[in-house]
């Protein structure tokens, strides 16, 4: 295997690690036969996705409301917010001051954010995560993150059982960011002790709406 | 069916009880079994220790006392293993390959190729069992904690057959025992550490007789509960198949 | 540096600890047994895993070419490094070129194996480790013990002394709330004012040039939307073809490492955001001479899940540190030894080979095999001589069954011949804590010939 290159003009070039790299690998891969089958996963199990779902996102230390169509939105939310200073994307609060994200707004006063209010756009029943992505976050991806309570809408209907079936309705994914989200912020690595509201959020609620419409 | 019997070389030497015990057993089950007297050990001490290469001659000799034996039954899972999944490093030819197939541990081959089964053992003692790791992942004669499948153990199946015996529940199910060959010697301090939290899990239980299909876990946690004058016994687990008491 | 045996018989000096530590760990493996047990298809998961990452493996250069192909397409730049050298060399020429002080990083065990830390604090540039663990190791000027929980073998006690040392909180009798609420003021205002961020890579997908991070903490995240540069490092067998692999990735990460159904956070990257720059470094440092290998290879399908590490009785008794390597446990000592042999001779002995490491693995690296195998080509290359020359003696005995018989009548007399301080001597390592066995008089060869 050369190291360097000889160029047209008669210089040397260096073979690059890229290439080396790549060379090596093409040297030394095994070249096994497999096979790999995942629809042996799509078991369907949707009957009890919503309680699975509020079961597996209390486990991961995360809170849920379930809606029914009498309840008004905006006033569960204002409730929850409770007086502290708060970022909604989802249009559902319409009678109070949302933080405004002009441009000029360095992301370092973001921390003055207290809650966000984010849409969900799927849910899994195995973990109680949410995912979002740029469009649901408007590419405002420090949000979920630095805020000290999460609040996410999600509607029941948007429930899948398992990690595969979020991959298949997520398909071919454009946006630039995603996250599955499905708890708030911890950690145990104070002596195994779990602690909520390591850097992140101290608190995750998903609330669910569309559970009346789907009785 | 003629079966031949190897006794690994610790129990020939230090615990021939066990060895006795076996025989009889299968001898009572019926089992026409025969003990090559020119056999020594499976190889394991030294290709454990990563001398495999100083182990062929002594394989070789394993396959020369058994190769006219329809299978080979052994009070050792860990030699069983041995000869399963390491006499790769030997010539393979029709003699080699057959004995590979056909060693058994002892309780493996009680509950998987004798057709009937009339154990008429009797123990008044409370029994914990050591599943020694050889046997349990190795061998599969029962289902490790590590997975998640149906739980099984031929080892439990066949003690639950001894009549009076209370098999006892322990806190940790199928954790190492320390032995590991050559690893007493050379991380001794962990070794110990590792038995004498076998110990302490089986005493806290109330456990009376400690029993494995290894003689080498049973040696070590012997050598550790005699040092420090701890209440319990151990046994091998062909001495209380074949106990009347 | 110390041979893991030497090493652990330091740390079992301290028998309490030991017991602490053991328990620590091993209520992380009774945590997994809950989450993997309440998936009944968890074995086909595991087979499947390995499936993927075989294949992963047999075309590894066609995927880390289309991988590169997408990000470039997304605008991610991406570079490769042949060492650790060289990837830490782009690094720091990533930050330099953004006039970079102040850095954050979150958990990423590759910059530990290149020593990414020590070397760019060498040009003045501030590194703070973000994950709560690492900043305490970090604090505490140690390396990580373990590979998910880096300050798992720390008292919160010490920690909240070390607190008190080197951040100036208030002492609090180790209240783990406290000291959490501590961390986070203080790293707060290093994510607010950080000139980039870097992170590891869980998972590469090939299909879409993104990547995958997973937190519990979301400190890969804070770090990298608010700083204007993001570096994410990842090792060669980091990728996987598509993104429905992640589904099966994912289920077995967390419930692997600790039981969790899944991290808080599994945050998908893609493009950089409006006005950041993303880079992606691609490092061999070794990866691709053990792909040569046939017996070693598999060892690259790990996801650093650590549940080796918390199953293993060795380990949970002696300690990351007792290996002397990036990654310790079962995986660290089969990954190890091909980085450097002579150094790493010790970690394949470091076992009982009882195989409960096999068994948790969620992408099924017979690590136990491979702690065989190591042995034997060390044992080549590095014979210890003592070992060698018992073994040369047992090769001479169990070949010759006449010999055999005589030496096992001459080692029972002395067993029971011999006063026990000669006996028990201080050559006799079995003896130091240990009882020999009874000699008995007859062989069980002995009685079966009399018998007959």
């Amino acid at each position: 295997m050369p190291q360097r290159k000889a160029l047209k003009n008669g210089t040397m070039k260096e073979v690059n690690s890229r290439t080396k790299i790549l060379y090596r690998i093409k040297e030394n891969k095994p070249n096994d036969k497999t096979n790999i089958d995942l629809g042996q996963f799509f078991i369907d199990d949707n009957e009890n996705s919503v309680i699975n779902f509020c079961e597996n996102l209390v486990d991961n230390d995360g809170d849920y409301l379930i809606l029914d169509r009498a309840d008004n939105l905006q006033e569960v939310l204002l409730k929850e917010i409770n007086g502290r200073s708060f970022a909604d994307l989802t249009g559902n609060i319409v009678d109070h001051q949302s933080w405004s994200f002009n441009g000029l707004i360095s992301p370092k006063k973001w921390s003055d954010i207290k809650v966000s209010i984010i849409n969900g756009i799927i849910g899994v029943a195995e973990n109680g995560a949410v995912w979002l992505d740029d469009d649901s976050m408007q590419n405002i991806r420090t949000l979920p993150f630095i805020v000290d309570h999460t609040i996410f809408i999600l509607n029941v209907k948007q429930i899948v059982p398992t990690m595969h079936h979020a991959y298949e309705a997520l398909g071919k994914i454009k946006t630039g960011f995603g996250a599955f989200i499905a708890g708030p912020s911890k950690t145990g690595d104070i002596e195994q002790n779990l602690i909520i509201g390591a850097h992140g959020p101290m608190s995750h609620l998903v609330i669910l709406v569309g559970s009346s419409d789907s009785q | 069916m003629k079966v031949g019997l190897f006794i690994p070389c610790y129990i020939d030497q230090f615990y021939p009880q066990v060895g006795v015990a076996t025989l009889e057993l299968l001898e009572k089950l019926g089992v026409n079994i025969y003990y090559p007297k020119n056999q020594t050990c499976c190889g394991q001490p030294m290709a454990n220790s990563g001398f495999e290469c100083y182990s062929k001659d002594t394989c070789k000799l394993f396959i020369k006392n058994f190769r006219e034996y329809d299978y080979v039954v052994t009070p050792s899972g860990s030699c069983a293993y041995h000869v399963r999944h390491h006499y790769n490093i030997i010539e393979q030819n029709e003699n080699v390959t057959h004995l590979r197939k056909n060693t058994f541990e002892l309780c493996d081959f009680i509950a998987n190729v004798m057709e009937t089964l009339h154990l008429d053992a009797s123990l008044h003692k409370k029994v914990g069992l050591h599943q020694s790791c050889h046997g349990l992942r190795g061998l599969k004669l029962g289902q490790g904690s590590e997975l998640v499948s149906e739980p099984h153990s031929i080892a439990e199946s066949l003690l639950l057959k001894v009549q009076g015996l209370e098999l006892v529940s322990l806190n940790r199910k199928d954790e190492c025992c320390g032995f590991g060959g050559t690893f007493a010697i050379t991380e001794e301090a962990i070794s110990i550490k590792m038995g004498k939290d076998r110990l302490t899990d089986h005493i806290k239980n109330g456990v009376e007789i400690i029993t494995a299909t290894d003689m080498s876990c049973l040696m070590h946690l012997e050598g550790i509960s005699k040092r420090n004058n701890l209440p319990i016994e151990v046994k091998h687990i062909a001495e209380i198949l074949n106990s009347q008491c | 540096m110390l041979t893991h045996s030497q090493a652990a018989k330091e740390f079992n000096k301290d028998e309490s600890r030991v017991d602490w530590h053991d328990k620590a760990i091993w209520h992380l493996r009774q945590n997994r047994d809950l989450g993997v047990n309440k998936i009944p298809n968890w074995q086909q998961l595991r087979e499947t895993a390995s499936e993927i990452k075989l294949n992963v493996l047999s075309h590894l250069d066609t995927y880390l070419e289309e991988f590169e192909k997408m990000a470039l397409s997304n605008g991610v730049h991406v570079h490769w490094a042949l060492d650790g050298d060289e990837h830490n060399k782009i690094v720091k020429d990533i930050l330099e070129k953004h006039s970079v002080q102040k850095l954050v990083k979150s958990k990423s065990m590759l910059t530990e194996e290149c020593n990414l830390n020590p070397y760019l604090e060498k040009y003045s540039i501030e590194i703070v480790d973000t994950d709560l663990g690492e900043r305490i190791i970090q604090l505490a000027k140690e390396k990580p013990s373990h590979i998910t929980a880096p300050a798992i073998h720390k008292k919160k006690e010490e920690i909240d002394q070390l607190f008190q040392k080197m951040l100036g909180t208030p002492p609090s009798n180790g209240d783990a709330q406290f000291l959490v609420n501590a961390a986070r003021t203080d790293l707060r205002k290093k994510f607010l004012n950080a000139d980039a961020a870097i992170t590891g890579v869980n998972f590469a997908i090939a299909e879409s040039g993104g990547f995958v991070v997973c937190t519990n903490e979301g400190n890969a995240d804070l770090g990298v939307h608010l700083a204007p540069v993001h570096i994410a490092c990842m090792g060669i067998e980091k990728i996987i073809p598509k993104l429905e692999h992640l589904g099966v990735f994912l289920r077995l990460l967390a419930r692997s490492a600790n039981g969790q159904s899944i991290t808080s956070y599994s945050s998908h990257f893609f493009k950089p955001r409006k006005g950041q720059e993303m880079h992606i470094v691609i490092v061999d440092n070794g990866r691709s001479k053990q792909l040569a290998s046939e017996d070693f290879r598999n060892s690259l399908k790990c996801i650093r899940c650590g549940a080796c590490m918390n199953t293993c009785p060795i380990y949970r008794r002696s300690g990351g540190h007792s290996y002397g390597s990036t990654i310790p446990g079962p995986i660290g000592s089969i990954l190890s030894p091909n980085i450097d042999l002579k150094k790493y001779s010790s970690l394949p002995f470091a076992s009982t080979l009882c195989g409960s490491c096999t068994d948790v693995c969620p992408v099924k690296i017979d690590i136990h095999s491979q702690l065989y195998k190591w042995r034997q080509i060390i044992m080549k290359e590095h014979p210890n001589r003592v070992k060698q020359m018992a073994m040369k003696t047992n090769q001479k005995v169990f070949e010759h069954p006449r010999l055999y018989n005589i030496v096992g009548i001459v080692m029972r007399r002395a067993i029971k011949l011999l006063p026990k301080s000669i006996l028990y001597n201080k050559l006799n390592i079995w003896g130091k804590q240990r009882d020999l066995p009874n000699a008995p008089k007859k062989s069980f060869k002995e009685w079966y010939n009399e018998r007959s």
